[in-house]
């Protein structure tokens, strides 16, 4: 297939093979060496540069490392292992003596006939509050954080009675006292 | 060792010694046996001699700067036969950048405008230099893909796995560019073949 190939393109091919043989110029070896000097002295000047610049990389490379440990913003860098934790504020922490001021206001206030229930009923969350932390404290030393909550910041809801009710209120106070009196 | 022994050595031979003992006359032989067929070939390539002679030099600088890179597994020839074609396609690239702002087109087959040649005169026979010089015309007209393999087979005479290896592409790759770059040559010299 080549030669018929060839056949094909004969006389293209023979011309171009007896096309003039161009040569290089006479100085070209000169001419060579000169462009080798010229490479190899920037080459060597190169060097010599990326030699002189090592020190400054160096010092530049340990300023930043230094920057990096030491910042002066590593103060706005909060450690999650050492801050507080957050406060729930939808639990609300309460001690012993806070409940029985809190229930004799509350006795002031309104609500005897209400009162047995409640009692039993916050009895009962005492009592199973300080299991649980009968069982914490048991299993670890942990102190349970004490959050004191104001009064008014409790979502009470307070009544409002008109004089009837209020003389009331205080008779069945009175008799509450006198009973126990 | 000498001169007169280092003009019998091989090329591979000759970059061997030149990577082992750094004797420059090991690559003062080798730019002699090389100088002539590469500015040849980058001449037919470019058509510019000024610009082939820079090329054929850096070719030898890189040879010199980076010797260490030639390894025997290939032939000499066909490693700076490598880096001669690089080097002249990256100056082709240039210089059609730069003739893109001074003439539309550049010689390439697809361009739209034919340079008219005033000394043109299919009537009167023609001598070989005339000859020579549509050849050359014809050559920078052809697309580089099929010029390079063309003057690699047909002036400068190497084999076609040589070629391959050159640029890196497959034998049966290189026989059809061969073909289809000597059809367009047929072609654009159709006033020289008219037969």
């Amino acid at each position: 297939m080549d030669i018929m190939e060839n056949k094909k393109f004969e006389n293209l091919i023979n011309d171009l093979k007896n096309l003039r043989r161009i040569d290089a110029p006479d100085n070209f070896e000169f001419r060579l060496q000169t462009k080798l000097q010229k490479t190899s002295s920037e080459e060597t000047l190169s060097i010599q540069k990326t030699k002189k610049l090592i020190p400054a990389f160096a010092l530049a490379s340990i300023i930043i490392l230094l920057f990096i440990i030491y910042s002066p913003f590593a103060d706005d860098y909060e450690d999650p292992f050492q801050i507080q934790p957050q406060v729930r504020e939808d639990i609300i922490a309460y001690s012993e003596n806070e409940t029985n001021s809190d229930l004799s206001e509350f006795l002031n206030d309104s609500y005897i006939e209400n009162y047995s229930d409640s009692q039993t009923n916050l009895a009962e969350q005492k009592n199973s509050d300080q299991k649980v932390s009968a069982d914490l404290k048991s299993k670890s030393s942990y102190q349970p954080y004490q959050v004191s909550i104001s009064k008014d910041d409790l979502n009470f809801i307070r009544p409002v009675m008109n004089d009837e009710e209020i003389k009331e209120v205080q008779m069945l106070k009175q008799k509450l006292l006198g009973k126990r009196n | 060792m000498n001169g007169s022994n280092l003009n019998n050595l091989t090329d591979e031979e000759l970059i061997v010694e030149f990577q082992q003992t750094n004797n420059e006359r090991a690559f003062e032989v080798l730019v002699k046996r090389f100088k002539n067929p590469l500015v040849n070939f980058v001449y037919r390539f470019l058509g510019d001699y000024d610009s082939c002679v820079d090329v054929v030099q850096d070719t030898f600088v890189k040879v010199y700067r980076y010797k260490d890179r030639y390894t025997n597994v290939a032939k000499f020839s066909t490693w700076i036969y490598t880096i001669a074609t690089n080097l002249a396609k990256t100056e082709y690239k240039r210089r059609k950048r730069v003739k893109l702002f001074s003439i539309s087109g550049g010689g390439e087959e697809d361009s739209s405008v034919e340079i008219k040649d005033n000394n043109f005169r299919p009537d009167k026979n023609l001598d070989n230099q005339f000859k020579e010089e549509q050849i050359q015309k014809a050559l920078l007209k052809v697309k580089v893909v099929y010029r390079e393999p063309v003057i690699l087979r047909d002036i400068q005479g190497l084999s076609y796995e040589e070629i391959a290896e050159i640029l890196s592409i497959e034998v049966g790759t290189v026989k059809s560019r061969i073909n289809r770059g000597r059809k367009r040559l047929q072609k654009l010299l159709m006033n020289v073949y008219k037969d």
